[in-house]
């Protein structure tokens, strides 16, 4: 049950909502379309599902070109963000509803209906509230009587529009991991849509992450993290520090940060480079010797790490300023009792690991050490 | 939609100061309560005086009069007609607007406002134009053997112009407010549109679809200036219930004319207790919504 979307093209008056969109996903995956909001993820979704038609591009489902084809030739079962549960129907009729008002010659039998529901709302774990109305149900329960309602027409695919975005922090972290349980059980080819980077990390196989109606890379959450292909990549997914400058043999230069590369660092000379370094790729060593010398500004504990900002160390009776640039840096909660910092000390740091692109360079030469 | 709903019928923050001084708590509401008194109360009182000003046998006379039991035949069968045209017209038109963009749409919505800013006189005036024996197409109606002005026809379009905007307005804002997303998930679950219209859109907007039918026949039953102009005042034959409370009052039959204008009062009454049950259904079924 694959879906193939071949150079998907959308303009509206004012602005481009997809620009040319190819994208593969394969029988069974459980993909996250992930983005800021304005990216067209969710006209990408639309378009798939058929509630929306591109201006140009294709389609295909199961290699069938469906770009044309209404909406109930496609199989497609769709997840609202806002539940869109029929108000005044029970949460039985509510399920019931797809098998219902198929025509009379594909109609299960009444028995049949019941028995499917009922399979449908167990699988849900929410068989106790088939009498109930929604709007007398939480919005987590809601949810996963939407998502009973759109299974109980067996889609081939399942199309999820920012399905967590209504919750609340807590009930949405445990619906993900139930999302993930239900799609191991399922295998039913699954995408859904968030602009939340934990949560796509979290219950997809694979991203796409989307920006300004174009897709900037595709791949395993790993992937994503650690070989970003581009600068918004770069920066939409997890904390990154961002500096500007020039790499020389062996260090970055940025301002008052003279940051020595990683081993196998970059020989020549490059300007206007953009650097991106994660928080916890950067090692605090209380070495006088290191080249980087820093001094530490603030602490910021956040449970199981701990987060400070450092900036150049300045000469012996220097005051520190207000504009020096910074540098966030990240260390486990273990690292740092062990490391016993102290805000306003001078220590030694080392880079692990970064990558740059040239700012104005299309994003195939990224690099990274 | 519900939360916009909920916000808006909480009751406004008070000013520290508002309503403290009892003087000006109590002034107001005695203000209130005079002018509605003297506008709305007391010309009811009058009515019912004046209609039994001669006594029950006088009253029962009048409204069982030949005349007065045509042109309540004649009222009933226009707003027969009306009123479902016009609710046909309101749905389509509420749906357009609220579910689609396309150009001219504004225009639309303007357009159905018309007839509340036109003077229901003009719109007869309209019609005599159009259809009058003078007008642009009179003459071949008339000479078809279909009259339109100064006979059923003329009256019924006359009043389906005056009562056009009522379904529809009732219905776009309350269609706009609820979206298009449930409507959305019938059509995802393979349903066709029109089973989607039974059991989706329609079960949502009913209470909002009465109250805009029962304001529509209260008014199609009680217009005066549009059917005025183009039905001739023939009695027994285009005469309805205000023209025909117009007719006995110039003839000075007050008792008479104030026992018909009973029935138009009575209508409104009606209306009113019945407007006043769909808005308490309304408000509930808008409770129930909210999560």
């Amino acid at each position: 049950m694959s879906i193939h979307v071949e150079h998907l093209t959308k303009r509206y008056a004012d602005f481009t909502a997809l620009d040319g969109i190819d994208l593969a996903i394969d029988d069974g995956e459980l993909v996250a379309l992930l983005g800021p909001s304005g990216c067209g993820k969710t006209t990408l979704l639309r378009s798939i599902a058929g509630m929306e038609f591109a201006d140009s591009g294709r389609i295909l489902l199961e290699g069938r070109d469906m770009t044309r084809e209404p909406i109930r030739h496609r199989q497609v079962g769709f997840v609202f963000q806002h539940y869109a549960l029929f108000n005044h129907m029970s949460v039985f009729e509510n399920v019931a509803y797809g098998l219902r008002v198929r025509p009379r010659a594909q109609r299960p039998p009444e028995a049949e209906i019941r028995r499917r529901v009922h399979e449908l709302l167990d699988l849900v774990q929410l068989d106790w509230l088939a009498r109930r109305f929604p709007p007398q149900l939480s919005g987590g329960q809601r949810q996963r009587i939407a998502l009973a309602r759109a299974l109980a027409v067996e889609p081939r695919y399942l199309l999820l529009d920012e399905p967590f975005g209504a919750l609340d922090a807590n009930v949405r972290k445990e619906l993900r991991r139930w999302l993930r349980r239900l799609h191991e059980e399922l295998h039913v080819t699954s995408l859904f849509v968030t602009h939340d980077q934990e949560e796509a990390m979290e219950v997809a196989s694979r991203i796409v992450v989307m920006n300004q109606g174009r897709i900037e890379q595709v791949g395993t959450p790993d992937a994503i993290y650690d070989t970003p292909a581009t600068p918004f990549v770069s920066t939409f997914i997890g904390s990154v520090n961002v500096l500007h400058g020039t790499l020389e043999p062996g260090h970055f230069q940025s301002g008052g940060w003279r940051l020595p590369l990683p081993d196998g660092g970059t020989t020549k000379r490059a300007t206007n480079q953009d650097v991106f370094v994660r928080p916890h790729d950067i090692e605090i060593v209380r070495d006088r010797h290191l080249p980087c010398q820093v001094s530490v500004r603030h602490v910021h504990p956040l449970g199981s790490s701990y987060r400070i900002d450092v900036t150049p160390a300045r000469g012996a009776g220097e005051a520190p300023r207000i504009d020096d640039d910074c540098l966030t840096i990240e260390l486990t909660r273990q690292a740092f009792k062990a490391l016993a910092l102290e805000v306003g000390e001078r220590v030694g740091v080392k880079v692990q690991h970064l990558h740059w692109f040239h700012r104005d360079a299309a994003p195939a030469l990224a690099e990274a050490v | 939609m519900n939360t916009t709903i909920s916000i808006a019928s909480r009751p406004a923050p008070r000013h520290p100061d508002a309503g403290s001084v009892p003087w000006v708590r109590y002034g107001l509401s005695a203000l209130a309560l005079a002018i509605l008194g003297l506008f709305l109360i007391l010309p009811l009182v009058a009515v019912l005086a004046e209609a039994f000003r001669e006594g029950w046998q006088a009253y029962l006379d009048a409204i069982t009069d030949r005349y007065t039991r045509h042109a309540m035949l004649l009222t009933l069968i226009t707003a027969l007609i009306c009123v479902p045209l016009n609710t046909l017209f309101g749905i389509a038109a509420a749906w357009c607007i609220a579910r689609f963009q396309f150009p001219g749409r504004s225009l639309l919505t303007t357009l159905i406002d018309l007839p509340f800013s036109v003077s229901p006189v003009i719109a007869g005036l309209v019609f005599i134009l159009i259809f009058g024996s003078q007008g642009w197409f009179g003459g071949w109606f008339t000479t078809h053997g279909f009259p339109v002005i100064f006979a059923l026809p003329g009256i019924v379009l006359a009043t389906l112009f005056v009562t056009l905007p009522f379904v529809a307005r009732e219905l776009i804002p309350l269609m706009q407010a609820q979206g298009a997303e449930q409507e959305e998930a019938s059509i995802m679950l393979g349903a066709s549109a029109w089973r989607m219209f039974w059991t989706i859109t329609l079960p949502r907007i009913k209470w909002g679809l009465l109250y805009g039918v029962i304001l529509c026949n209260a008014r199609a039953m009680g217009e005066f200036g549009a059917v005025s102009v183009v039905s001739g005042h023939i009695r027994g034959a285009t005469n309805t219930l205000p023209l025909h409370v117009e007719i006995l009052y110039n003839e000075y039959q007050f008792s008479a004319a104030f026992a018909v204008a009973t029935l138009l009062a009575g209508l409104a009454i009606v209306t009113l207790v019945l407007k006043s049950i769909i808005e308490w259904r309304q408000q509930r079924q808008w409770e129930n919504a909210s999560p």
